[in-house]
């Protein structure tokens, strides 16, 4: 049988973004437990206020990207949008990042795990990925934990990368190689 | 004011120094950057782009010639971007190699810096290197940069994996390194 990328499992599906998707975009980006950690455009701001234009144009632009990839997380059952998720190379397929974030209120359901294990297949299994990144805000321990489960390692810190709460924050870098990966997914 | 050195000056690109960057850019020892690969850019494409730069008050990047002051040659060329202002700035350098080991990169750098932190107010100073090249870590180092990050084998040089490492130094770490000078910025 011919290999093709597998985008959903029992439980969630990843898809592209479509204008439908504005209002319960916009009602998550802008739930204040997000603050901070939307993983959005650089364009966009990570904690004021996101009018729904500015979230109707962050759907464009993730649909225009060519290198990089957002897709929406949305539930088998029924459809609904549970968050995103990303990866962007720019011009080294070699060395993507990637992200994906949880809508609040479908938090600590597994979702961020299965979106990011899609994601990870597809860019194990059909680019040539070899070194897929992420980086997380110090203060955010539940992501740190998440990360470490997946596989992925700890290599420093981007220092005083945002301003937030009063203080600079350092982001967190961890890194994913694909031997790594393959092991992982064969002792799984 | 020109931003002078002890040995020397970071000035504007002028169109008679186009050939000498030309060279730099073309020479796999003095570029460092595999995103500008391969070494076949063209004097024609550098007079377009010379030509095409626009007058603006807003940049988030720059480029100076590097200069001897003893006898006015173009040593190299230093730039800044990524430039988030008043908090963070990325820069690179390149020294032509007949230039190499007197001492110029160190000078420029330390005049870049004293630019960033002086004159831009940034908080921190980032710079990209590869793990295989010991000589720009090196110099880093000796302006007081720490490694911040490294993503494991995430860029090719020379045949063979390297990791891609991010250096760093934050507003307080230059100051203490330069007691001439006094941080009258109130710490944020």
């Amino acid at each position: 049988m011919t290999p093709v990328p597998k985008f959903s499992n029992a439980v969630i599906s990843l898809r592209p973004f479509t204008p439908d998707d504005t209002p319960a975009l916009h009602s998550y980006l802008n739930h204040p437990d997000l603050a901070g950690r939307r993983y959005i455009h650089w364009d966009f701001s990570q904690d004021l206020p996101l009018p729904p234009k500015q979230v109707s144009s962050l759907i464009d632009k993730w649909n225009e990207a060519e290198e990089g990839v957002t897709f929406a997380v949305t539930r088998q059952a029924d459809g609904a949008l549970l968050g995103h998720c990303s990866s962007s190379w720019g011009w080294d397929p070699h060395m993507p990042d990637c992200s994906v974030v949880v809508a609040p209120g479908h938090q600590r359901q597994g979702v961020a795990t299965q979106a990011l294990s899609l994601l990870l297949d597809y860019l194990f299994d059909f680019t040539i990925a070899h070194n897929v990144s992420l980086g997380i805000m110090e203060w955010n321990q539940p992501a740190l934990d998440f990360a470490k489960k997946i596989g992925f390692t700890r290599v420093g810190l981007l220092r005083r990368e945002s301003f937030y709460g009063g203080k600079f924050c350092d982001e967190v870098i961890l890194d994913l190689l694909r031997p790594e990966w393959k092991e992982r997914r064969h002792a799984a | 004011m020109p931003l002078d050195g002890n040995k020397v000056r970071l000035r504007e690109v002028r169109e008679s120094d186009l050939p000498t960057l030309l060279a730099l850019r073309n020479d796999l020892e003095t570029q460092g950057w595999p995103y500008a690969l391969p070494t076949d850019y063209t004097l024609r494409t550098y007079q377009k782009q010379y030509e095409e730069d626009s007058f603006s008050f807003d940049r988030r990047r720059a480029r100076f010639v590097i200069e001897t002051l003893d006898t006015g040659e173009v040593a190299g060329n230093i730039t800044y971007y990524s430039y988030r202002p008043r908090h963070s700035v990325t820069f690179g350098i390149a020294i032509a190699k007949q230039f190499w080991s007197a001492g110029l990169a160190y000078d420029a750098q330390e005049t870049l810096l004293h630019f960033l932190f002086e004159e831009l107010g940034v908080r921190v100073v980032r710079l990209w290197t590869t793990g295989s090249n010991e000589k720009a870590i090196r110099l880093a180092k000796r302006s007081g940069f720490k490694v911040a990050f490294r993503l494991r084998e995430a860029v090719i040089r020379r045949g063979r994996l390297a990791d891609n490492v991010s250096m760093d130094m934050l507003r307080e770490e230059y100051y203490a390194l330069h007691p001439e000078l006094e941080d009258h910025l109130p710490p944020l």
